[in-house]
């Protein structure tokens, strides 16, 4: 495995001038001490940037080359910075050097984009050419292994991501996985093999061509095997068209989670602006209401005497409708068209009809119709007085008023938070923000479309090799000895692609189980909860808690991600083809004391090498010598000489 | 276990898996030929020019069958 036996740093971020140290050979556990803003995460991305030329900040970010310089150096003229490290691997020596410096032609570095890095790489006390150091690192420690051991807490959101294997970051976080494990080594030989067979193929059918009894078939074949290449060719252009756009679309996913408060602030404005319209629209409602009300304002000064008018009219019409309903009754009785009272239902006698009618003068027809006319026009009266008085009541003007200003209040209310918004959002953001979406949509577009097109080239692609099998049996009937041996090639071509195709699939499912046992190990180790059994694996290395009665543990708190994150890291490495050292920058998160201290005894289990970056209140040093014994190898402290220059302390 | 058996162990694991599928449903298929190819593409192997190591392979043992 690789091993780290010294590191040399000048002038890189805390670390002022030349500092260097020296970890021990033996397997074990070394630990350096630094409180807050010493250096920790610094001294971590020392070991990305010599290994892979990169340095992390918070949200994943790549911090500027410029801010890397030790800022003291800095002001005293330094304009570069370096990493070395010493590294043993398979019995070899090598000596790493990185180092950045202003690009040429550049007086007055001041951006990232200022600086340039270049290394060289030693093997055995020889210095590598740059081809040479190129493959010879990629083989000890490619950078999408290393991402496994150099770990912090930003590991964690990727881990989550992994339960989603529909996720883009999570499929490939799952690739990489499987890059650690070696399955590449597997799926290398049957994309070699599937080229090997196209080509036998190909071979078979050329030879047919030259033979008169199979020309014909021969003929259709390579037609077949030239429309299978271009349509090979198509599928391979769509899926790394898809492979970039899908990479591209992790990319803003990411961009945009870091830029998520100030989304949340734009839609927040947004949803307000959209408010502020709807109010605007009922306002300009409720003026014209109001405007109509008030044309007929001016009716308030006769509202008493409207009332007046409209109590007299009421009383009128009483009077009106009770002498027009006992003109009826006297009628009916009169004209004998019943014998009932209507009133009190008695019957009316013969000579009390006739009194009756003696008492109503011309029968009664013409002063029952004059009191119902005026009965008719007292009501339309009433009716245009009711209806002014309402139109005069200061009560209803009022509430409209009132609504009016609610609503105009609630518009500078809303006003004021957007201006409130605006303050906190730059117009740069928030054009990059709104194009980040667009491109976005546009992105998510052309990945459909793109998947559509794999989808119809791969049924194509299946229809050319029906064809293609139906020629060859032919061919194979008709084509004498002098095709035999291109023949074997191609069956035998075809047989190890099989071969290495189902190996393929048995292999990954062999490693996902390791993986998932391994995991579930360290899980019981580091956990306090005696319910949780283990951990269970899916398809995209993403790990699930399981409990002791069979039941998946859905929702997990930040500490649980942490203690999954771990296990799945110490799993990679027992399982990983390349092993390294595991270098954590804060590994205790905000776990408690319980799984602090199961955390301090798994350590030296984890790898050969462990290097932790702690602070002493999450890791006590007389804790930490007492949990991990013989096994603590190294203790060093990062130390303050001013705000902006640490100092490394062995212990 | 030293570097070189944990590296043996980890190679003898995807070798064992393609054998015993191998052994099991591609006795056709030269065992040695298998391990060739895998070592084509052993992870940190440069192989110049891999596609023609390979034809060269699988023609070289059509061959010795006849």
């Amino acid at each position: 495995m690789l091993r780290i036996k010294s590191m040399h740093m000048k002038d890189f971020g805390a670390f002022k001038g030349e500092q260097s140290f020296e970890l021990p050979a033996e397997e074990g556990v070394s630990i350096f001490y630094g409180e807050n803003m010493r250096g920790k995460t610094t001294l971590l991305n020392a070991f990305r940037f010599a290994l892979i030329g990169k340095i992390i900040g918070r949200g994943r970010r790549e911090v500027s080359f410029h801010d890397m310089i030790n800022w003291e150096a800095r002001g005293e003229g330094a304009r570069t910075f370096e990493v070395r490290l010493e590294l043993t691997h398979a019995g070899a020596d090598y000596r790493l050097t990185r180092t950045c410096r202003p690009r040429p032609g550049t007086d007055d570095p001041e951006r990232h984009d200022d600086y340039v890095t270049d290394y060289y790489l030693e093997r055995g006390g020889h210095i590598l050419s740059p081809q040479q150091a190129a493959l010879e690192l990629e083989r000890i420690l490619p950078e999408q292994i290393a991402r496994f051991f150099l770990f912090d807490g930003e590991l964690l959101q990727e881990y989550e991501d992994l339960l989603h294997s529909d996720t883009d970051i999570g499929r490939k976080i799952s690739q990489a996985i499987e890059r650690i494990l070696g399955l590449p080594t597997l799926t290398k030989s049957r994309d070699s093999l599937k080229a090997a067979l196209d080509r036998a193929e190909s071979r078979v059918a050329l030879a047919a061509q030259g033979d008169q009894k199979t020309r014909e078939f021969g003929n259709q074949l390579q037609s077949l095997v030239e429309e299978r290449e271009v349509l090979t060719k198509d599928l391979f252009r769509q899926e790394k068209d898809l492979e970039e756009l899908r990479g591209r679309k992790a990319a803003i996913e990411d961009d945009m989670r870091r830029r998520e408060r100030m989304a949340a602030l734009l839609d927040k404005r947004d949803r307000l602006a959209g408010e502020v319209k709807v109010l605007e629209d009922a306002v300009t409602a409720k003026k014209e209401e109001v405007s109509r009300a008030m044309g007929h304002a001016w009716s308030a000064v006769i509202r008493d005497r409207l009332a007046t008018a409209v109590e007299s009219h009421r009383a009128t019409e009483a009077e009106l409708q009770s002498a027009v309903t006992r003109a009826q009754v006297l009628k009916e009785l009169a004209d004998g068209d019943s014998q009932a009272c209507p009133t009190c239902l008695q019957t009316v006698s013969a000579e009390a009809q006739e009194k009756i009618r003696a008492e109503i003068p011309g029968g009664g027809d013409r002063s029952a119709s004059d009191d119902q006319r005026e009965l008719a026009t007292v009501r339309r009266r009433l009716d245009a007085l009711g209806e002014q008085l309402a139109r005069t009541n200061p009560e209803s003007l009022r509430l409209l008023w009132s609504d009016l200003e609610a609503r105009r209040r609630d518009i500078y209310a809303k006003n004021g938070e957007i201006e409130e918004i605006g303050k906190q959002l730059s117009g740069n953001e928030e054009d990059e923000l709104k194009g980040l979406r667009r491109e976005y949509e546009s992105v998510v577009r052309q990945i459909a479309a793109l998947e559509d097109g794999v989808t119809d080239t791969g049924v194509k692609l299946a229809a050319n090799a029906t064809y293609r099998d139906k020629i060859q049996k032919r061919l194979d009937q008709l084509a004498g000895g002098q095709m035999d041996s291109e023949r074997k090639i191609r069956d035998m071509a075809s047989r190890l692609h099989d071969l290495f195709k189902e190996s393929v699939d048995v292999y990954r499912e062999q490693l996902r189980h390791r993986v998932e046992a391994d995991a579930s190990r360290y899980f019981r180790k580091l956990t306090t909860e005696p319910e949780y059994a283990g951990l269970r694996i899916n398809d995209s290395y993403g790990l699930t808690i399981v409990h002791r009665d069979g039941s998946d543990i859905p929702v997990r708190s930040a500490g649980a991600e942490h203690v999954v994150a771990l296990s799945l890291v110490a799993a990679l490495q027992n399982n990983a083809q390349l092993r390294g050292p595991i270098v954590i920058d804060s590994p205790f998160g905000r776990l408690d004391g319980g799984h602090r201290a199961k955390i301090v005894e798994t350590l030296p289990d984890m790898a050969d090498q462990v290097i932790v970056l702690v602070y002493e209140e999450e890791l006590p040093p007389a804790r930490a010598r007492e949990a991990l014994k013989g096994r603590l190898r190294g203790e060093w402290a990062l130390e303050r000489q001013t705000a902006r220059h640490t100092r490394l302390v062995q212990k | 276990m030293s570097d070189d058996d944990t590296h043996a162990n980890r190679d003898a694991s995807v070798a064992d898996t393609i054998e015993r599928l191998r052994a099991d449903r591609f006795k056709d298929v030269d065992r040695e030929l298998v391990m060739e190819i895998l070592r084509l593409h052993a992870d940190g192997v440069v192989t110049e020019n891999v596609d023609r190591a390979i034809d060269e392979a699988i023609a070289e043992r059509t061959s010795e069958d006849d």
